[in-house]
């Protein structure tokens, strides 16, 4: 035998002797869940026994409940650490997922401990419109539920999302577009919130049409991670339309000028967090905390807007009620000279006491 | 001992480096990148790095290419009977989260703390570290950046000494605690104690008898001890010549304690020269906005009087100046010097009263050598003495401080390198 077939028969020798000490050959290849399992304590069997088409509906579901979530002011991720119990179920382990992706802090229990515990239930029915499902994520005394129907591989929301253990609130975005994606031009669903109890939200109620333009390859619909920053977004930007009390009441105490490596990071640094460390040390409960970052000059501000997010719940971490905590609006200045992406951006934050 | 010193660490910029002062934290992803590396390069490189010998070297890389093959399909036969991979950087992994973890829970309440992870770092390590915390009760947060006062940070160092086995430093932050343990890696995978663990930011006393449990190997019995620390190096002998970087939350247990955080480190004083030297408009920043915060905020961050008249002359009116006193530093330094740091505690201790008003310029003019220019060391100067003012539990919105920089001299009206204090009180 010559030379060059002697190797290529030891090569396939050695990758035979190889794959069966590593029992490649023996054992059923699992699926790869990483992608949408928690983080920590999947039940990746759970999700591996689950089709990816299931999967999808139940992912889309999980994100639109826990998007609306992060919106709801004693429920966002900055100021609450939820308890959750290993997930047992597909929808289980997608709704952990996506509290995890929205950037909540889990503590992991065995029973129903904790302030922020977290419920969830999906709940088949078969009424007049058909079969539907009942989606409900409950956080505390927080509860969201929904119905959604099934249309060929797709899920579609039924009804108006519901809102218990809350106070109104009318503009949250349940970026239902997320829907839009899957396809099936022509249906039409309904969009917007109500409470348990029937009463209005004073949100708008729309009916949502899937449009020629909406379907997109599934590779390219919006991910998770991407929807639950977006309501992220969304909540902060409200937060900073709340505006800024009458700061004639207020005497300014200090003020920071936090510095950040470029406009784009939301990485704060050592000496940023210990800045913000000894200010909220000096917060007291009456007092306003402002922040404002205004570096962009395309007037959108967008960059300058995260950043600014980033620094109050930075501020709101270290203990700081979140309502004493602002976003101060950055108007727009022509004369403001524009800054590159890799130059250091300042932050600015005011600390004021009442009186 | 002949040593290669090859470190596999990577650097992170100036904005995250350890406290600890030597050499800078490392995205954990990129540790584990570094364990792998370091450690099934000890035999590799060394059989790849002799002369080639293509026939022989070629069927054992394919050998040693189906053992990897086998480690990473998820082969039991190649582990040992802990369960551990054969990889000692599993063991280490465990040591350390083990040991993080005993002492967090002896300094936080684990039901009403939540430590922030990065959501990008995927490595064994971080994976054991929130397994283990979410196992004491922590909650865990994924984060995008560096959020919340829990926020961890870890960097492993590895020295692969010529003789074999390797040195590993393991530095792990968690907001203001930090620890920090030397080990060393014996050829056939045992994990023994290099020194004992050092930490920082904690003030209560830790019981060291719950650490450095099996598998860790204790070289030394001095190495069970807990040594609390506080920067020595950046700290050296005689005058510090900036102050500790995590002196603000640190004290070593026994000792009295001072205020818990200063407010400007050395690096956010470079920062700020830096910021000034590179000319981001703070002004700008402050009179753009929309709702005017108020009158004050239409000061610059730090105010040149080389060029204009003091920020602070309206909250200055009505009183009278009642003592002045010009500390001077030695030439480009920010360095106070006992007598200075004397004179500091004379005027908080006797001269100052509670309603009083300072007034404190840092000035910096002429040429400098550093290159935080004269900005810098203007700023730098101010702010270690209003460090020092608060260590005298002078409040500090008693304080206003300016500063005055140049390149050349400004005359006989502010000093070239030094700070001018000035104490204002209302007429009796």
């Amino acid at each position: 035998m010559s030379g060059p077939h002697r190797r290529r028969r030891h090569l396939s020798l050695i990758l035979l002797l190889s794959c069966v000490a590593g029992g490649c050959a023996l054992e059923p290849v699992e699926r790869d869940v990483s992608s949408f399992a928690p983080l920590l304590g999947a039940d990746t069997r759970e999700l591996s026994n689950t089709s990816p088409e299931e999967i999808r509906r139940l992912r889309l579901v999980a994100t639109n409940l826990v998007a609306a979530l992060v919106q709801i002011p004693e429920a966002r991720p900055a100021v609450a650490t939820l308890q959750v119990r290993r997930p047992a179920s597909a929808f289980g382990n997608l709704v952990v997922r996506a509290l995890e992706d929205a950037g909540y802090g889990l503590q992991r229990v065995d029973a129903d401990q904790g302030r922020n515990n977290v419920t969830y239930s999906q709940r088949f029915a078969r009424t007049e419109s058909g079969p539907v499902e009942d989606f409900t994520l409950s956080v505390g005394r927080i509860a969201l539920s929904r119905e959604y129907t099934r249309q060929g591989d797709n899920i579609y929301p039924a009804s108006l999302m519901t809102l218990a253990g809350i106070d109104p609130i009318d503009n949250i975005d349940l970026h239902d577009a997320i829907f839009n994606e899957q396809g099936d031009i022509g249906t039409a669903y309904i969009s917007g919130t109500r409470m348990r109890d029937g009463a209005a939200t004073g949100a708008d109620v729309q009916t949502i049409d899937v449009r020629p333009d909406d379907p997109r390859p599934i590779e390219k619909r919006s991910a998770s991670e991407h929807v639950l920053a977006s309501a992220r977004r969304h909540y902060s930007e409200r937060a900073s339309m709340r505006g800024i009390p009458d700061l004639h009441r207020y005497t300014r105490q200090g003020r920071l000028v936090l510095l950040l490596d470029n406009a784009s990071t939301l990485y704060l640094g050592r000496e940023n967090k210990q800045l913000v460390r000894e200010l909220v040390n000096r917060v007291g409960k009456a007092d306003l905390v402002v922040v404002k970052a205004c570096h962009d000059a395309n007037g959108r501000n967008e960059g300058a807007n995260a950043q600014a997010v980033r620094v109050e719940e930075e501020v709101v971490a270290y203990g700081v009620a979140a309502d004493s905590v602002r976003i101060a609006p950055c108007a727009g200045a022509s004369y403001r000279h524009v800054m590159s992406d890799d130059r250091v951006t300042p932050v600015e934050v005011v600390h004021f006491r009442r009186g | 001992m002949q040593s290669s010193h090859r470190s596999y660490s990577r650097r992170f910029p100036d904005r995250r480096r350890p406290l600890f002062g030597y050499g800078r934290p490392v995205f954990m992803q990129e540790v584990r990148l570094t364990m792998s590396s370091g450690f099934t390069r000890t035999g590799g490189v060394n059989a790849s790095s002799r002369p080639a010998r293509k026939n022989r070297i070629q069927p054992c890389a394919l050998t040693l290419g189906a053992a990897l093959l086998s480690l990473s399909s998820g082969c039991t036969m190649l582990k040992d009977t802990s369960g551990d991979a054969l990889a000692p950087g599993a063991t280490l992994d465990r040591i350390v989260s083990d040991d993080i973890a005993v002492i967090l829970e002896q300094i936080l309440e684990p039901r009403s703390t939540t430590v922030q992870i990065n959501r990008d770092r995927a490595d064994s390590f971080t994976e054991k570290l929130a397994a283990r915390l979410t196992d004491q009760g922590f909650g865990i947060q994924r984060v995008a950046a560096d959020q919340g006062a829990h926020y961890v940070e870890h960097q492993r160092d590895i020295v692969l000494p010529t003789s074999g086995g390797a040195r590993v430093t393991e530095r792990l932050t968690i907001g203001t605690i930090e620890t920090q343990r030397e080990f060393t890696i014996t050829r056939n995978g045992t994990v023994r104690s290099a020194g004992p663990l050092r930490i920082a930011g904690v003030r209560i006393s830790l019981d060291a008898d719950m650490l450095s449990k099996p598998p860790l190997q204790i070289a030394d019995p001095t190495h069970r001890v807990i040594e609390y620390v506080n920067d020595p190096a950046v700290e050296p002998a005689g005058e510090p010549v900036r102050e500790p970087s995590f002196a603000p939350s640190f004290k070593p247990v026994g000792e009295p304690a001072g205020p818990l955080e200063r407010i400007v480190t050395p690096a956010v004083v470079e920062r700020v020269a830096f910021d000034n030297r590179e000319g981001i408009d703070l002004q700008s920043l402050i009179g753009s906005q929309g709702i005017p915060l108020s009158e004050a905020d239409a000061t610059t961050e730090v105010n040149n009087l080389f060029y204009g008249t003091s920020a602070f002359e309206s909250e200055l009116d009505g009183l009278e100046r009642v003592e002045r006193q010009i500390i001077v530093f030695p030439n480009d330094s920010m360095q106070l010097g006992k007598a200075n740091k004397r004179l500091v505690a004379r005027l908080a201790r006797g001269s100052i009263q509670q309603d009083d008003r300072i007034s404190l310029v840092g000035c910096s003019t002429g040429y400098t050598s550093l290159s935080i220019g004269n900005e810098g060391l203007a700023i730098g100067r101010a702010q270690r003495v209003i460090e020092e003012l608060t260590d005298h539990d002078i409040p500090r919105q008693q304080i206003f401080d300016e500063g005055c920089w140049a390149p050349v001299s400004a005359g006989e009206d502010f000093p070239g390198r030094g700070v001018v204090i000035d104490i204002w009180r209302h007429p009796a």
